[in-house]
């Protein structure tokens, strides 16, 4: 390796090492520590020379049920705001590459527009919408549909609209890009050999966009499953995942140690599938 | 009655016509090729027949039926694709039976054709393969494979030779007329290639702004051409704008410059205003070295151009009155060979001047 190659590859590595590998090595440590109501609020892991590894907290973990309800809802909720996301992050990216080419760049910056606003701000403004006394429900009641207002908020309804409305553009920038790469001359020869143009869809476009619509699932899926602001204000206490219990954790019980165990437990849950399913697509790709 | 019948076929984009008000037939078994520049409607007209395009205005009858409104993917016909468009993820076998899959046939009938049309293009040995993974002239077979697999009443290819280098699409030329004449498959044929053309057709059809200039088999398209435009893009031809000057007993006499020029009438081809345009290929010339006395249809000049093609010799000569006159020769019948500055006498039959008709405003 020259110099100079060297020299390219440092900063990419040096990035990783002080931003992810050295704090995710500081929290498994964490994870395997006791509360303490000191400063650092943890007991240490070496005491004299001697390992003083304690793996009560995982143990804990599994035991109580609190912890395993929140890991089904980040992943339930997390799940169907993903199948959301890429479902209409397929239709919108498909409609703007059946767009005019000069529309193309108009409709994409169309897309990623609402992050000029802040996150923060266009979840409130879905409280607005989804309350009791909001706009949604004035409509439908306005419009005689319903007799009674409907309970939008504070349901997993709610957090799963909200997942989807803030992490789209997330799914359609990478579906687009897989897309705009095909030849449209794939689905004409998949018509005039005798498929419909749904089964053109199905059978030929949808299979070479693979590896766009995994990169979006997994985009859209990994920061969902450990999301804190939406369901804390779109859900309720029936909602709770488990971004909102590593908070309680660590703020509220000041529990460093099982907010980190915490911690632990959901990168493995997100990144060992994720690994696995990108090895697996980049050996197919290599093939 | 004809397989396939265009009746009055157009299609704009914008305010350009590209297919102008075409009419057509095709015979069962034959071998159409639409020839043209690019731009001409040649593809257009092509993918309205495979019903990828739908026409502004027009009938398509196939079988005397009309399809004009029947989707793509119900037509009896089947395309290759300029790029071959082959599907990448899916194995040669199994793009090959794509097509086989749609009509709902039984597994085992798919496994036989995909088998039967493998053998014939000899690509059972890639059966597995992905279409990266062949060259571009076995992903060619594999594309014309999975068009004939389906047994369509007509193949539409879409300049489907041109990304192969000169030799094999000389010898891919050859099996396509050879598939051509034993399956019985009417073929219509895209290309702006006049010797792919040439090589490939029953008949041609020369295409420019979206018109037929010209439909006819291809000895008379290179023989008669109909007008400049199919005179030039047929191959380099010298082109006289003459004034003509008397006619008699079907023997008409031009002058161009200060060269005496008698041609054959033609009636479909009457005279305009005096004028009349005449192209002269270059081999229909016989290249003298020795003096020849001045005669209507001779020349004689000062060679400023040689052009050694290894079979063929083509130069240039410079008339006494600065007109240029394109000639050439067979090299194996003529010895020895042409110098540059050496003066030479040019001779030609009346029948060898063609007239042609004015162009179209």
């Amino acid at each position: 390796m020259t110099a100079r190659r060297i020299c390219l590859l440092s900063l990419p590595l040096l990035w990783t090492a002080v931003f992810v590998v050295v704090p995710l090595l500081l929290i498994l440590k964490i994870s395997f520590a006791e509360p303490l109501l000191a400063q650092p609020p943890f007991t240490p892991l070496f005491d004299n020379g001697a390992l003083l590894a304690q793996t009560g907290n995982y143990a804990l973990l599994m035991e109580d049920g609190l912890y395993a309800r929140a890991l089904g809802n980040s992943l339930l909720f997390a799940g169907l705001a993903t199948l959301c996301c890429l479902v209409l992050g397929l239709a919108i990216a498909r409609a703007v590459t059946q767009a005019p080419k000069a529309w193309q760049p108009v409709l994409l910056t169309l897309i990623i527009l609402p992050f000029w606003t802040s996150f923060l701000i266009r979840v409130y403004a879905w409280i607005a919408l989804l309350k009791p006394e909001g706009l949604i429900n004035a409509a439908l009641l306005g419009l005689g549909v319903i007799d009674a207002p409907l309970v939008l908020v504070n349901t997993g309804f709610g957090v799963v609209l909200g997942m989807t409305y803030s992490y789209l553009p997330f799914a359609i920038l990478p579906i687009y890009a897989s897309l705009a790469g095909q030849s449209p001359k794939l689905t004409e020869a998949a018509i005039d050999l005798g498929a419909t143009p749904l089964q053109a869809f199905w059978l030929v476009t949808i299979p070479l966009a693979r590896p766009g619509i995994l990169a979006a699932g997994l985009m859209v899926f990994i920061p969902m499953a450990g999301e804190f602001v939406i369901p804390d204000l779109l859900g309720g206490s029936a909602t709770v995942m488990l971004g909102q219990t590593l908070w309680t954790e660590f703020f509220s019980n000041r529990d460093w140690p099982m907010a980190s165990a915490l911690a632990v437990l959901l990168t493995l849950l997100l990144l060992l599938p994720a690994m696995a399913l990108q090895r697996l697509e980049l050996g197919k790709a290599s093939r | 009655m004809p397989l396939l019948q265009l009746a009055g076929v157009s299609k704009s984009y914008g305010a350009e016509p590209a297919v102008d008000s075409l009419d057509l037939s095709v015979d069962e078994g034959e071998s159409l090729v639409l020839l043209g520049p690019s731009g001409c409607g040649k593809s257009t007209l092509l993918r309205m027949i495979a019903g990828l395009e739908a026409p502004d205005s027009g009938k398509i009858l196939l079988d005397g039926r009309d399809i004009t409104a029947l989707p793509a993917h119900q037509r009896p016909v089947n395309m290759m694709f300029q790029s071959y468009a082959l599907f990448p993820h899916l194995s040669v076998r199994d793009n090959i039976a794509f097509g086989l899959r749609r009509e709902g046939l039984a597994a085992a009938e798919i496994a036989t054709r995909t088998g039967e049309a493998m053998a014939m293009l000899e690509i059972t040995a890639f059966a597995t393969r992905k279409p990266h993974q062949l060259s571009g002239g076995q992903q060619q077979r594999v594309a014309l494979a999975r068009a004939l697999v389906k047994r369509p009443r007509m193949l539409l290819l879409d300049e489907p030779l041109g990304a192969l280098d000169k030799r094999l699409r000389q010898q891919t030329q050859a099996e396509l007329r050879k598939l051509n004449r034993q399956t019985g498959i009417t073929f219509v044929f895209v290309t702006h290639d006049n010797d792919e053309a040439m090589a490939l057709a029953d008949r041609i059809a020369v295409m420019q702004h979206g018109r037929f200039r010209q439909i006819d088999a291809p000895r008379r398209i290179y023989d008669r051409p109909v007008d400049r435009f199919v005179a030039n893009l047929m191959c380099d031809t010298n082109l006289f704008n003459a004034a003509v000057e008397s006619g008699s007993g079907g023997l008409v006499a031009a002058r161009s410059g200060t060269l005496l020029l008698h041609y054959s009438a033609d009636a479909d081809r009457p005279t305009r205003n005096g004028r009349q345009e005449l192209a002269l290929r270059l081999e229909q010339i016989e290249i003298s070295r020795d003096p020849l006395p001045p005669a209507p249809n001779t020349a004689c000049g000062i060679i400023t151009d040689i052009d050694y093609i290894g079979d063929m010799t083509g130069i240039a000569v410079r008339l006494d009155d600065g007109q240029i006159l394109k000639a050439s020769q067979l090299n194996a019948l003529h010895e020895p060979l042409l110098e540059l500055d050496q003066q030479v006498w040019l001779t030609w039959d009346a029948d060898a001047l063609v007239p042609l008709k004015a162009e179209p405003a």
